[in-house]
This record gives C-alpha cells, sequence and structure tokens, in this order.
C-alpha cells in the first residue's frame, strides 16, 4: 500500500463528497518545503519507577550483591548478557544485543530529573513530562517540554508530532498542536450527521481539537479499508501495536512520536514482576526498528522514567521508590554501544540520601542535547524554551 | 442563565430527563441522600464471597497439577464464570442506580469517594473487588465523618492488597527480625498524600517512613480475610507530626488513631475541600467556597455532610457554565436517564450484551469498570476526558443507543427533555437539522454540550 497521510486521504474524501467543511482549518494546504527536517524522535515514558539497577544490572559493583542479596544475590537467576565487564543487561532485554553490538543502543546508568525526596509517582511523572525543575507549574497551565520543543521547529504542524495510546500526555500536552490517537478507532457515521458533530464540536473550544481530530481520524480509517484491517490488529496496551503505528506515521510526516509503558512498580517480589515490563520495553524498540526500516537510521529512542528506586531491596523481594536510575537511548542515528556519564557507585558514601542511587546529571540535559543536534536548534534555544533555566552543561555527544 | 433546577440535576445529580423531583436545589439534594442510599438493591458481591471463590480456585489449581481431574475443571470453569457473571450484574446495577436515582447526587458522591479512594483488584486469582469495597467502604459512610470513610477505605482488603501494605512488616517485630523483612512504604505514602493531606500537605520522607512502621500489622489472606497481626507489627512508640502513636501491646487502634488525627487536620480539609469543589463545580473554583467548604468540615469535625451543605449552601456552587466534563460512566447513565427505557431493559441485559452495550464502551471511552489507571484514580480536571479517542468512543456509543431504541423520540423534544434550558440554539438547530429522529437524537447525546456538567 501507498503510505498516504491520514490527512491526505481525509482531504479527497472530503473534497469527493463535497461537503461544506472548506472552512474547516483542515483544508489548509500542508507547506511541506518548510517542514522540520529529516530525523526522527521518540520518547517512551516508563510509568511507575523503572528500577535502573535491574535494567542496566552493575554486576561488577563490590556492593551489589549485598544489597539486594535475593535479587542478585547467590541463588538469584542468571545476571544476563555481558555488555562490558561491569555492566549486564536483563535478560529480558537480550533481544537487544545486537542494537549494543551495533552501535545502536546506548545507556546513562545515572540520571534523573531534578526532582527530589517527596517520591510521588504522579509528582515525579509530571515532574518527568513538564520539564521543569522546583515546584511543578499549576496543572492547569503546565505543559509538556515536547510541546515546547515543537514550537521551535519552523512548519511544525498538528501531524508532526503523535501522542499514541489512549492516555493523555503531558509531555506533548500544550499551545503547539498535535495530534494524540490510540490505533484501532472506528466510527460509523452518516456524512450528514458528521457535518453537524464537526459545527457542534467546533462551537466548544475544549472540545473543539479533540472532536476534529476524531472526526479526522475516523473518517481516514474507513476510507482505507487496507489500513483499517491492519489496525484492528493492534489491541489497546499492545507495545508491538503502539510502535509499529508510530513506525507507520514516521514514515510519513510524523517526526516526533511519545507513549507509555506502565508496570515499573515493583515493590514486590521484582524479578517476576518486571518481566512483562521488560518485555514491552524490548518489543517496543525491535517494533520500531523494524518498521522504520531505512529511516531507522535517523532515528534517537529515548526511554525515562520519573525516577529511580532503592538500592537495596525491600522487605518483599521488591524495590521502593528512589532517585536516580537509568536512561536508555536507542536508534540509529546514536553513538552507542557505550554508557554515558559515568557511575556514582553503591557504597553507602555514594548514595543519595542513603539509600537511593545518585544522579550525576541531569536527565534534561541528555534530552536537550539531543534535541539540539537532531532538529538543529541552537543551545540557547533550548534551553530557553524547552527547558528554562536548564544548564545543558558539555555536550555528551549523544548522536552521529 | 440556567436554572437552579437544570444546574442541581446537571451538576449535581445524574442528569435531566427520568423522574426527579419538580423542584430541585440544594436542600432538596441534601435531603435525598439517605433515601436514595438505602435503598439497597443487594446487586453487588460481597468481597468475602470473591474471597472463597479466589480461595477454591487457588485449591483447585494447585490440585489440577497433580491430577488433571475433568470434575475440578469444570468446578474451576464455573466458578470462573460466576465471578464473570456477577461482574457484569454489577455494572449493570451501578449504571442503573446512576440512571434512575431520584436525583442521582448519592451515587455522585459515591462516584466521587470511589475515586477518592481508588482501588482494584490486583491480578492472581482474585477477579474482582472494585465494585465491593466502593458498596462495602464507601458508600455506608459517605453521609458519615470522613473519620470513618477514611478508616474503612483504607482498612479494606481490597485497598490493603492494592497498596502493598500487605507485603511491609515491622523490622523489628517478630516475623521482621527472624526472616529478615521490612517495610513497604507504597501504602502510607499513598495515604498521606492522595487520601488525607495531599501533595502540597507539607509532610516528609521521614513522616512517610514513621507512618509505615506504625500501619505493620494489617494483613490479608486468602483463608482470613482481614486480620491484624501483632507478629509483624513494629514494637514501640512512634512519632508523627509531634505526637506519640504505638506502643505496646500493638493493636488496630494505634492505626486507626493516627488515620482518625489525621482525618482533622487543616491540610486534609484544604485538600478534601478542593477536591471536591474541582470534581462538582470547576476547574478553578472560587477560593472562598473552597474555604468555606474547609471550615466548615474542622468546624463539624469532620462529618461529610457539613461538608457538602457548605458546598451547596455557597453562591458560587451554582455559578454557570458547567464548565466540567461528565465522566463516561456519568454520560452513559445520564444518556439512558434521558432516554428513558424501562429499568428491566438494562437489568435484563445477557452477560454478553452487557459486554457489548456497557463494558467495552467504557473502556474505549477510558473508564473501563472495575480499574483505576493508578491509586490517584481518574484526573479530575475538564480537559482530562476531552481526547479524540475517548470523543470518538463517546460518538459511537450515543448512536448506537439512540438507533437502539425501538421509536426514537423526536430530537426537537428530546432536547428540552436531556438538556432544558442549557441547551444552545446551536445544539437546538443542529438537531432538527439530522437526517433521522434516531441521528438527531444521537447527534444531541454526542455533542459537547450533553457531555458537559
Amino acid at each position: 500500500m501507498t503510505h498516504r497521510s491520514d490527512r491526505r486521504a481525509f482531504l479527497s474524501r472530503s473534497l469527493a463528497l463535497g461537503c461544506s467543511l472548506a472552512a474547516s482549518p483542515l483544508i489548509t494546504p500542508i507547506a511541506l518545503a518548510g517542514g522540520p527536517g529529516d530525523n526522527r524522535l521518540v520518547v517512551i515514558i516508563l510509568r511507575g519507577a523503572m528500577d535502573g539497577l535491574d535494567l542496566l544490572r552493575p554486576v561488577g559493583d563490590p556492593h551489589l550483591a549485598a544489597l539486594r542479596p535475593r535479587l542478585f544475590g547467590e541463588g538469584a537467576d542468571a545476571p544476563g548478557p555481558a555488555l562490558n565487564n561491569f555492566f549486564s543487561l536483563h535478560p529480558a532485554l537480550e533481544g537487544l544485543l545486537p542494537l549494543w553490538q551495533a552501535g545502536e543502543l546506548a545507556f546513562v546508568p545515572a540520571t534523573s530529573t531534578p526532582y527530589r525526596d517527596r517520591r510521588s509517582h504522579f509528582d515525579g511523572q509530571d515532574h518527568l513530562e513538564a520539564g521543569t525543575a522546583g515546584q511543578l507549574p499549576p496543572a492547569l497551565s503546565r505543559d509538556g517540554w515536547l510541546n515546547r520543543l515543537l514550537t521551535l521547529l519552523p512548519g511544525a504542524d498538528a501531524r508532526t508530532a503523535f501522542a499514541v495510546g489512549r492516555e493523555r500526555m503531558l509531555i506533548l500536552e500544550g499551545a503547539a498542536p498535535m495530534t494524540q490517537w490510540e490505533p484501532g478507532t472506528d466510527l460509523n457515521l452518516s456524512p450528514q450527521s458528521r457535518l453537524l458533530l464537526s459545527h457542534l464540536f467546533q462551537a466548544d473550544p475544549l472540545f473543539a481539537e479533540a472532536g476534529r481530530t476524531a472526526l479526522d481520524m475516523t473518517g481516514a480509517t474507513l476510507a482505507e479499508d487496507e489500513m483499517a484491517g491492519m489496525m484492528v490488529q493492534t489491541s489497546a496496551g499492545d507495545a508491538d501495536g503502539l510502535a509499529a503505528y508510530i513506525a507507520q506515521q514516521m514514515l510519513g510526516e510524523t517526526r516526533i512520536a511519545s507513549f507509555s509503558l506502565s508496570g515499573w512498580d515493583t515493590h514486590n517480589a521484582q524479578s517476576r514482576a518486571i518481566l512483562p515490563a521488560m518485555a514491552r520495553l524490548q518489543a517496543a524498540i525491535l517494533t520500531l526498528r523494524a518498521g522504520l526500516g531505512p529511516v531507522w537510521g535517523r532515528t534517537t529512542v529515548l526511554a525515562m522514567t520519573e525516577f529511580g528506586r532503592t538500592i537495596r531491596e525491600n522487605g518483599s523481594r521488591g524495590t521502593d521508590h528512589g532517585t536516580g536510575g537509568a536512561m536508555l537511548l536507542a536508534g540509529g542515528a546514536i553513538r552507542g554501544g557505550r554508557m554515558i556519564g559515568g557511575w556514582p557507585g553503591l557504597a553507602e558514601a555514594d548514595m543519595y540520601a542513603g539509600r537511593d542511587l545518585m544522579p550525576l546529571r541531569d536527565i534534561r540535559a541528555y534530552s536537550a542535547w539531543a534535541m539540539r543536534d537532531l532538529f538543529g536548534l541552537r543551545a540557547s534555544d533550548v534551553a530557553r524554551v524547552v527547558f528554562p533555566a536548564l544548564d545543558m552543561g558539555e555536550t555528551p555527544g549523544l548522536l552521529l | 442563565m440556567i436554572s437552579t433546577q437544570t444546574l442541581a440535576a446537571i451538576r449535581f445529580g445524574a442528569g435531566l430527563g427520568g423522574r426527579q423531583p419538580q423542584a430541585l436545589d440544594g436542600a432538596v439534594l441534601l435531603d435525598s441522600l439517605h433515601p436514595e442510599l438505602s435503598s439497597a438493591d443487594h446487586a453487588i458481591t460481597s468481597w468475602e464471597i470473591r474471597r472463597a471463590r479466589a480461595l477454591e480456585r487457588r485449591t483447585i489449581n494447585r490440585d489440577l497439577r497433580e491430577d488433571e481431574d475433568p470434575a475440578l475443571s469444570a468446578r474451576l470453569q464455573d466458578i470462573n464464570r460466576k465471578d464473570r457473571d456477577d461482574s457484569f450484574a454489577e455494572l449493570r446495577a451501578m449504571m442503573a442506580r446512576l440512571a434512575y436515582a431520584p436525583t442521582g447526587f448519592a451515587e455522585r458522591l459515591a462516584r466521587f469517594w470511589a475515586n477518592h479512594f481508588a482501588a482494584q483488584r490486583r491480578g492472581g486469582v482474585l477477579r474482582a473487588g472494585r465494585p465491593a469495597l466502593i458498596e462495602e467502604a464507601i458508600r455506608p459512610n459517605i453521609t458519615g465523618s470522613f473519620q470513618s470513610l477514611l478508616r474503612a477505605a483504607v482498612l479494606h482488603p481490597v485497598m490493603l492488597v492494592y497498596l502493598d501494605q500487605t507485603a511491609s512488616v515491622g523490622p523489628f517485630s517478630g516475623v521482621g527480625r527472624r526472616r529478615g523483612r521490612g517495610l513497604n512504604e507504597n501504602m502510607a505514602r499513598e495515604v498521606l498524600e492522595l487520601h488525607t493531606m495531599g501533595s502540597a500537605g507539607g509532610y516528609t520522607q521521614s513522616d512517610v517512613t514513621q507512618f509505615a512502621r506504625l500501619l505493620t500489622g494489617l494483613s490479608v489472606s486468602l483463608e482470613e480475610g482481614f486480620t491484624f497481626e501483632p507478629r509483624i507489627a513494629e514494637p514501640g512508640l512512634l512519632e508523627i507530626f509531634g505526637k506519640r502513636y504505638g506502643g505496646r501491646p500493638m493493636t488496630l487502634d494505634h492505626i486507626t488513631e493516627f488515620l482518625d488525627d489525621l482525618a482533622l487536620r487543616p491540610e486534609t480539609a484544604q485538600h478534601l475541600a478542593g477536591k471536591l469543589a474541582r470534581h462538582f463545580i470547576s476547574d478553578t473554583p472560587d477560593p472562598q467556597l473552597v474555604a468555606h467548604m474547609a471550615a466548615s468540615y474542622l468546624h463539624g469535625r469532620g462529618e461529610l455532610m457539613v461538608l457538602y451543605r457548605a458546598m451547596l449552601e455557597h453562591p458560587a456552587a451554582w455559578a454557570a457554565p458547567l464548565s466540567k466534563t461528565r465522566a463516561p460512566f456519568e454520560v452513559m447513565a445520564a444518556a439512558i436517564r434521558a432516554m428513558d427505557p424501562p429499568r428491566a431493559m438494562l437489568s435484563g441485559l445477557s452477560t454478553r450484551q452487557t459486554r457489548l452495550f456497557l463494558a467495552r464502551p467504557l473502556e474505549a471511552m477510558g473508564e473501563p469498570f472495575e480499574q483505576v489507571p493508578s491509586p490517584a484514580g481518574y484526573g479530575e480536571d475538564a480537559a482530562y476526558w476531552v481526547t479524540p479517542q475517548g470523543l470518538a468512543a463517546r460518538i459511537d456509543w450515543a448512536m448506537a443507543l439512540a438507533q437502539r431504541v425501538p421509536l426514537a423520540p423526536d430530537p426537537r423534544e428530546f432536547v428540552d427533555i436531556a438538556m432544558a434550558d442549557a441547551a444552545s440554539d446551536t445544539l437546538r438547530r443542529a438537531a432538527s437539522g439530522a437526517e433521522t429522529r434516531a441521528q438527531g437524537v444521537g447527534l444531541i447525546l454526542s455533542a459537547p454540550e450533553f457531555n458537559r456538567r
């Protein structure tokens, strides 16, 4: 099939119907010339506080086994494939090993947002997605850093960035137009009802944009049976499906996408409880790589979480909310096969607050440099608009 | 200008239509709470029955590993079917309660508190739990004191399991010392952050840890249900917010004493008042309204009727416009209420029909029955539900409902039943411009205005 964009499919369909949607902003021709470049950025939010010490296991650290006797001590499962002489990968991520070897996978072992000490998932995720330091702005005026990035991209429109999934994602909320969609939705409406509804939705500012997208996207999928058939297979919460859908969009106009993978809040029996989440993460990355084909070479994937978990295991073979943790980078555009940003150590004196992994650098600095390199932005613009008041520091040289 | 009658029905009640009282205002809403809560339909399967089934399920599963006895497999299927059928019956009953209530204010409050104390079953052999928690811990307590509500909700087995309290052991308790087990501070944190003081409550990590120590001893097992186990309870006195709790012998009273104190803290009053006002009235409620509610709550020593009265008696509670968004469950109930099919049509749905007509649409709109997105529950701001996805599902369901009713009403009359003086001219024009009656009714039920409250 041809990769017609949903919008263009909708346009031709609307015109064919001859309906009086001419006043709709949808009919505005897209300025392809000033598009936001060729590089792609995917941000995966790992909700629930992913245990970086489990994903990227510092088996070379002499303190690890004593701090996590039941998770990593004697009798625990095999540590997983070795990445170097210090870190091993979680065994459930073994499928990512070829990416590591090809230089398409990298890790920042010890990073975090500036959020400290309260360790609330909800506040932590809001900090991660808002990309602000200190007090969170009031909920109503909160926007996400990927949305602020959009305001710096010339020619960006609503299809440039996709939040994929049923839930809203703060990271892409804000003033700049973007699209949120979950693959697999359909709608059976007569053309007349569709038209009347579009007027009703336009009359209410809160519902206008979402209503327009709902009518637009369902109209488009109805027109393309082949695509509709393909989408039915992608059910909610299915990491492969989300990733495949994103890859499909990114082969078209889309340059930025974000979605979340949850299931990381492993307070109990972590060695078993974390497996489904790991499997979803691996499936998402491998599906993106396969689906993007040649475009993978221009793609950067950042997977990040709201905060890490306690270094010591808790009383129920799990871990509790902590501070520092790992960030995962993947993609053909990155300079991979390496660890970035150093390792703080697990000795008592090296811990944060005597319990957590010490973050060595603000996670926003990595996102900032990745955006600057991917979209040819000025570092000063990124620090001013996307992450206000962030000291970006030296470039970590994330991209090739 | 929207009339008090309409505001009362849409903002605080289940919506227009149905059989609401002729004159509806704040006083009528308050008076409706007790009678509407006491009309029991015994439709919710108790946690005890769910627990007994889970226990049997676990036993059979173990036995089946030894011996593939067809009689055991059949018994297992039977239990699973019962659990599933009961869940769909619960969904029908809860929908009917809201749709057919005289005012629906009690059910709306029950929904608010059920979301405030968001919890659900947690994997494994227990197949349900949220409706039982709501029925046993929330509904009986929403017209009492917040202390009673807090105790009942926090100590309910579904909540204890959901927030990992059952995995927490006092490090210096008998079991803690012998087996080297320790604290899990999840529930302590969530009770402070979500249920009482709020994330702006000013407590510290050390308060959370001390509270987690105090909470040890709470236990749930499939064999015995909820028990307090001194063997896992942290001994000794614990100081939280400048007051000492606990000590020997370790009893449940130490925990409830702290919960009672927590309920009456000014941070809690502020958190509850602000959230209730945001839920019912506006994303940015009048600060004077919230202050009045919080002060009344403290003055009334946590009596919730006093809190509700304070909200309803304040003029800011009756200001237009309708700026909040109906949750999926609420918009479905309001649509059914306005269409007013015989109640038996809803209660007579089969399991399969319930799945198609209620369960799947709810999920597609973003509010799957029996589930919560996190311990924080569903978001309270108006924009939370307004996604392309959710709207597509709302349109789809409303159109299907309108087409499902044998003789759809005339849209020009239906707009008065469903929206009364809250209907805009745009909506009236669109309704009369539809191709068929059913499409017109479906349009009204899909319109942004109908999705507001």
